[in-house]
């Protein structure tokens, strides 16, 4: 798995040298030169800046350096209201890209951190606007639900009455693998059970989705265990869920997504344009090994999971 | 209880190196969930609280120590079973009979079918295996169907993890929580033929009502029992003429669940029950009374549960459970005495005086109850090491005027633990004993030893040892049975037999009640456990390889009898040796939409007589045959559950057990159900098939359907 991610890295990383060729080493060189001549604070700085905001997010800095090191030629600056007017900005959490989608519209963005369901909740106007999903896409879990209990024809979804609609493109795509999918809305967190139960004997499994009013703290408990009684097992929705006794999810690590972001990124400061938000295609699968062979489930390694689900989405 | 079990190698090489590999290997780890942080993806779900933990996961089949079959109450539903005794014919080796008056039997590897009393049945721990009249009562289990959230067969002596007469096999019933059961679920079963007098309705109310998740439930259950019975002659024989059988039941179960959550280490679970019987008997039962009512039965039990589980990490937790229940059965009849000599000795009477015909009414009224404490504690060290131990302490305490002239007590206090080891990675050896101390049978320590060979991670081979005992109980041991004679006619007999305790008897101070010693199995498995993944599916199947042997089984029949003389009185002695060899076979596959599932068992008995009480040969191969009446040398069974999309699902099961006792028996199911789900609401119609492929009677040639084809509707609600 960790592997994976650095192989992800590798060849993100492999990929960007080659868009810079056109730079040239000596014009480093003589950059550096120039650079002993004048003071730093008086370098003119040519290079396109790009924002990152809020500037106290515990992964600013893990973003900031792996962008710096990614791309060169921009500088990435804390955002600070106001400035940069047409300059991008990468927002690291959803109070933060709501924000300043609500105070400067125009603002060209970049959203990380956030998943789908937020960033459709938050962007009306897709327009100067581009993200990278933190959740993983809900027909990759599938495919992993399918891949880990090979019986699976039936899958069910647990929906707050907000979102109940939102399944209808997924639940085409999931019967064009094969997996009838049914929608149970739980209409509050003390209902929860009773529609679980109903869920648990329509489907083979349990697809979990970024649905913060089901997917929560307190209900992470009832959930898990009232499945895993009626043995059913619950895919995803993160892999903290993995942690707590989901049996299995598709994650992408903050680096992953950070890289994948700088692809977005380059391709803003190249053509000054941003390109549809996407879920990162880097990834890798977390296994609860411990409830697997409870189960006797006889998983392959997360990594042989990884692979299959990569090939399945390659092909046609 | 339901700790790890506990097997000891027998084998001295295989155990020597054991030894070794114990004491020379370092603990290797099992691989661990690696503990990610949270990722940041949503503050609502990182770093969450770990939920399935050790505690609440169940053990990978891989290292049981032992075999052990699970049937998930879903498996039960899905396939149409109607009774829960009916559900263990899905378990290899057992069997399923009915004797006297439609009361069912279950066994693992057979034995006597009249109390069956080598069996361990715990629900949610609390054991059902009655103590007095060792037995244990089918047809009054307050279990329904649509509440058993799966059902643990330990195939084997077991005595180590759940105390002694957990002989030859445990069957632990867990009912589904009240935390996953919220909601309201209604269900409704109707025989349409052949078993048109079969209804079993059930309805359960749930929800979380601040930390206390609890569930109401009731269920009711009725039967009219078998159609037809022969008619006996005037000895007591089997005629040709049949006539309608008199053996239905009507049960009503009330049950309360609930599961306190007392912060984040504790929670108690609580559970009360009522439940009540109307018993129909057929009067032939009781041929020697010539009775002019019904001795029918009726009863009345109830039994409260609490237990604590404390888990303050989740390498340490423990669960300490106190219940009571209790069990109370009126049984009373008009009999008649139309030769009075044959049943009332002379010596009582004053001379000059006989006794005309005479009619009274006599009982069999029995009231037992049972409190039982026990704590348990699980420690994990490392990974490859975890140690279970704990102590119980039970008291039993029973009271009938006619099997026992009074009352009684029994007490058991019992200590265990069990060390399950990892010495490498292709090893997990389990080490463990329990010794208790019964007041009626003395002190005993049941061991047990397994060793998993993991070949792979699809392959387990499993060696096996443990050693168990059944203690004879106190009906068993020390009877004091005579009837009392109560409303007397005619009226002048009254100052010679009212009230009194008359006619034939039995007591500890009667030479055919001999003292009696502790039965003994010694168990010898070999087993062998194979999973593979398929492209579209998961296989799995486990064979077992057994012998075992069964020495001092008490053997012999418990009349009363008309008299001193009569050949059929007490007879109870321990004086059989068995010898039970044979394999079994369970395989499960699970591809898209389909679940296969077949057993098989092969059982081959050797008895030997080894009384001193009996000359005659033929009498003798009686009593070993006595303890072979549930043995049956093949029986198994195979089903198909398969899904056709639309909510449709069919089932089909067939079950067979070639000669138990003289009789055949095979049967078909299948049952087809829709369900609709919808907005808030699921719906269930479904209806059941059942095909007896012969007309041989169910065990006894008194149990008899009419009709080979019998159907039922079935109809449910969930909201």
């Amino acid at each position: 798995m960790v592997n994976r991610i650095r192989q992800a890295g590798k060849r993100l990383i492999a990929r960007q040298p080659r868009r810079r060729q056109g730079h040239g080493s000596a014009w480093i060189l003589s950059l550096a030169f120039v650079a002993l001549l004048y003071p730093v604070t008086a370098l003119p700085d040519s290079r396109q800046t790009v924002h990152i905001a809020p500037v106290d997010h515990p992964r600013f800095q893990q973003v900031q350096r792996l962008l710096n090191d990614e791309i060169s030629d921009a500088a990435f600056r804390a955002w600070s209201p106001g400035s940069g007017a047409g300059e991008l900005v990468i927002t690291l959490d959803r109070a933060t890209l709501s924000e300043i989608r609500a105070n400067a519209p125009e603002q060209p963005v970049l959203a990380l951190f956030t998943p789908y369901r937020a960033i459709e909740a938050i962007i009306q106007n897709r327009e100067r606007f581009s993200a990278v999903y933190s959740d993983p896409p809900l027909l990759r879990q599938a495919r992993l639900g399918q891949l880990i209990i090979p019986r699976a024809g039936t899958v069910a979804i647990l929906a707050s009455p907000e979102q109940a609609g939102d399944y209808s493109e997924l639940r085409s795509r999931l019967s064009a693998i094969g997996l009838d999918s049914r929608v149970f809305v739980i209409p509050s967190q003390d209902q929860l059970i009773r529609n679980l139960a109903r869920a648990l004997s329509f489907g083979d499994f349990l697809l979990g989705t970024p649905d913060p009013a089901v997917y929560n703290r307190e209900t992470v408990k009832p959930l898990l265990l009232t499945s895993y009684r009626s043995n059913r097992l619950v895919i995803g929705p993160s892999r903290a869920f993995v942690d707590a006794g989901a049996v299995a999810s598709t994650y992408s690590t903050p680096r992953t997504q950070i890289l994948e972001a700088g692809e977005l990124i380059r391709h803003w400061l190249d053509h000054g344009e941003l390109r549809s938000p996407r879920y990162p295609e880097g990834f890798s699968v977390a296994v609860n090994e411990q409830v697997a062979r409870s189960m006797d489930l006889l998983l392959p390694t997360e990594e042989k999971l990884r692979q299959i689900l990569e090939l399945k989405e390659v092909e046609p | 209880m339901r700790h790890a079990p506990l097997r000891l190698l027998r084998h001295s090489t295989a155990l020597f190196a054991l030894c070794l590999v114990w004491g020379t290997a370092t603990g290797v780890g099992a691989a661990q969930v690696s503990s990610g942080a949270g990722l940041l993806e949503d503050a609502e779900t990182d770093a969450l609280p770990q939920v399935l933990t050790t505690s609440r996961l169940r053990q990978s089949k891989a290292k049981t120590p032992g075999t052990v079959t699970i049937l998930e109450g879903e498996l039960l539903r899905d396939l149409g079973v109607l009774n829960l005794w009916d559900a263990f014919r899905l378990v290899p080796g057992m069997t399923v009979g009915y004797v006297g008056s439609n009361n069912p039997v279950v066994s693992y590897h057979g034995t006597v079918a009249v109390q069956q009393r080598r069996l361990q049945v715990l629900v949610d721990g609390r054991s059902y295996y009655n103590a007095s009249l060792a037995d244990m009562d089918w047809t009054n289990l307050p279990v329904p169907i649509d509440a058993i959230d799966r059902i643990e067969v330990t195939r084997g002596p077991n005595a180590a993890a759940y105390g002694a007469n957990s002989f030859l096999a445990v069957i632990n019933i867990i009912t589904r929580s009240p935390s996953d059961t919220h909601g309201v679920e209604v269900r409704g079963t109707e025989g349409l033929r052949g078993d048109d007098g079969f209804g079993h309705y059930y309805g359960s109310v749930g929800s979380r009502t601040g930390p206390l998740d609890w569930r109401l439930s009731v269920n009711q259950r009725r039967s009219d029992g078998f159609d037809f019975r022969y008619r006996r002659d005037e000895s007591g024989g089997r005629t040709d003429r049949t006539r309608n059988s008199r053996d239905g039941y009507d049960t009503l179960s009330i049950n309360y669940s609930g599961e306190l959550a007392l912060g984040k280490t504790d929670r108690l679970a609580l559970e009360t029950g009522y439940h009540e019987v109307d018993e129909e008997v057929d009067p032939s039962e009781y041929d020697s009374f010539n009775p002019l009512t019904n001795p029918d039965i009726t009863g009345e039990d109830w039994h409260g549960s609490i237990t604590w589980h404390h888990e303050p990490s989740s390498d340490r937790f423990f669960h300490l459970q106190v219940y009571h229940q209790t069990r109370s059965r009126r049984q009373d009849w008009r009999a008649s005495f139309p030769d009075p000599d044959a049943v009332l000795d002379d010596e009582s009477l004053p001379d000059g005086v006989t006794i005309p015909a005479f009619a009274t009414d006599v009982n069999e009224d029995l009231e037992e109850a049972r409190t039982h404490i026990e704590f348990q504690q699980t420690n994990i060290f490392t990974p490859a090491t975890r140690v279970v131990f704990g102590a119980s302490y039970r008291e039993d305490h029973y009271e009938s005027d006619t099997f026992f002239n009074g009352s009684g007590e029994t007490n058991r206090s019992r200590v265990f633990a069990n060390l399950e080891h990892q010495p490498t990675p292709w090893l997990t050896t389990n080490l463990g004993g329990m010794w208790e101390d019964d007041s009626l049978g003395g002190s005993f320590f049941s061991p047990r030893g397994a060793a998993n060979i993991h070949f792979s991670a699809n392959q387990t081979l499993r060696f096996v040892f443990s050693r168990s005992h059944r203690l004879p109980d106190p009906f068993e041991s020390r009877p004091d049975w005579q009837y009392r004679g109560e409303n007397v006619t005619p009226e002048e007999l009254r100052p010679f037999l009212e009230g009194q305790r008359r006619g034939p008897s039995l007591s500890a101070a009667s030479p055919e009640v001999r003292p009696l010693e502790e039965e003994t199995i010694t168990s010898r498995e070999i087993s062998y456990l194979y999973q593979k993944r398929l492209v579209t599916g998961l296989f799995q199947s486990e064979i077992k390889l057994f012998r075992d042997s069964l020495d001092n089984l008490i053997s012999g029949v418990t009349n009363l009898g008309l008299n001193e003389n009569d050949e059929s009185r007490w007879d109870l002695e321990n004086n059989v040796d068995q010898t039970q060899k044979g394999f079994e076979v369970e395989a499960n596959l699970e591809i898209r939409g389909s679940r296969l599932r077949l057993t098989y068992g092969y059982l081959d008995t050797e008895g030997h007589y080894t009384g001193e009480r009996e000359n005659d040969l033929e009498r003798q191969r009686a009593l070993v045959s006595l303890e072979e009446r549930l043995n049956a040398r093949h029986s198994g069974s195979f089903a198909w559950i398969q899904r056709f999309g639309r909510g449709i699902s069919g089932a089909v099961s067939y079950y067979f057990t070639d000669q138990l006792r003289d009789y055949h028996f095979e049967r078909v199911d299948a049952r087809l159900s829709r369900r609709w789900h919808l907005d808030t609401t699921m719906v269930e119609l479904a209806g059941v098939y059942r095909h007896y492929l012969t007309d041989d009677p169910l065990y006894r040639k008194d149990n008899n359907w009419a009709d080979q084809n019998h159907l039922f509707a079935e109809a449910r609600l969930r909201f």
